[in-house]
């Protein structure tokens, strides 16, 4: 398998998974040299040994080319790894940007409940994540700051996300069970929100 | 010559953690706040809504 | 894609398990772990 979808891979969202990065920058990751030396015959096993040496996020830099994060995004979509593995993929604790693809894999494929239950808990995670803007240059941000623009954003690393189900939604149908429950809820006190409240408002004043 | 224009650009940021680990969870901690916070002024204003609604149709149609 | 199948290539992939990818997890932890130990050590017969 060179550039195919696996033959045994399910349609996502209605469609060739691999549709779901825009042609033209699928093209882009076929023509790129990271693509072709260091991607060839991975599988859902040996994508781990790539996923854990990259050093950054993003889509696109520079000339238009495709960040290593989005070559092996292209290779899971093909792969279509089981959600056992993917579910490894994301829970594991050792390898952030591991996790970040992880998460950017299932946030393409996996339905709404799937996407909220296994993204959320990741806003616990505060850990630095580099991202390769499309100047080229890098930029520090965070994984929380990551998976809330999953759950957030209509476009992730020059990719167009599928839509998300809004979570009341889900809640209202008993597919959620209540509000998302942040790990500080329990220690956090009203005044301690009120105060942020005002300054916040300062901040903007 | 492209790649190595953009890799010399002094631009790189550090993503090492747990270098001043009170800073990285007082920043976290923060983050998250507001994320709280938003989530409750979205809640906030989809039960506003919901009562706007509610009342609008108990209203006859001359009040309207 | 006939170019690589008479190149001998097989088109299909192996499906791998989740088991397998605990495992090479685990492994990369492993080996992770073992790094500072053998720096440690190395430098130390360094010294001798």
């Amino acid at each position: 398998m060179a550039n195919r979808t696996a033959t045994d891979a399910k349609q996502i969202h209605g469609t060739n998974p691999q549709f779901l990065i825009e042609k033209i920058v699928r093209t882009r990751i076929w023509d790129s040299l990271y693509w072709k030396e260091k991607c060839f015959a991975l599988t859902a096993e040996t994508i781990i040994d790539r996923a854990v040496e990259l050093n950054c996020v993003g889509g696109q830099y520079g000339n238009q080319r495709p960040t290593e994060f989005l070559c092996l995004t292209l290779k899971l979509l093909q792969l279509q790894p089981e959600k056992d593995i993917v579910r490894l993929y994301i829970q594991n604790e050792d390898y952030k940007y591991l996790r970040a693809l992880g998460a950017f894999y299932l946030r393409l494929t996996g339905t709404s409940h799937e996407i909220y239950s296994y993204l959320e808990p990741l806003y616990a995670d505060s850990r630095k994540l580099r991202r390769r803007l499309n100047s080229g240059a890098f930029e520090l941000f965070h994984m929380d700051e990551f998976i809330d623009e999953l759950l957030r954003s209509d476009r992730v690393c020059d990719t167009i996300l599928p839509r998300l189900q809004r979570r009341e939604v889900l809640e209202e149908t008993g597919d959620l069970s209540g509000p998302r429950k942040s790990v500080l809820e329990d220690e956090l006190d009203e005044e301690e929100l009120e105060e942020l409240e005002r300054g916040s408002e300062s901040e903007e004043g | 010559a492209a790649a190595e224009e953009i890799s010399a650009l002094p631009t790189d940021v550090d993503d090492t953690d747990n270098i001043d680990e009170e800073a990285e969870f007082a920043a976290w901690k923060l983050r998250e706040l507001l994320r709280i916070k938003r989530e409750r002024a979205e809640k906030h204003a989809r039960e506003q809504e919901k009562l706007d609604l509610e009342r609008r149709r108990l209203m006859t149609d001359e009040e309207i | 894609k006939k170019h690589q199948q008479m190149l001998g290539m097989s088109m299909r992939v192996e499906r791998s398990t989740a088991d397998q990818v605990r495992a090479r997890l685990e492994r990369l932890k492993r080996k992770a772990d073992d790094v500072p130990v053998d720096l440690a050590t190395r430098v130390e017969r360094a010294k001798q």
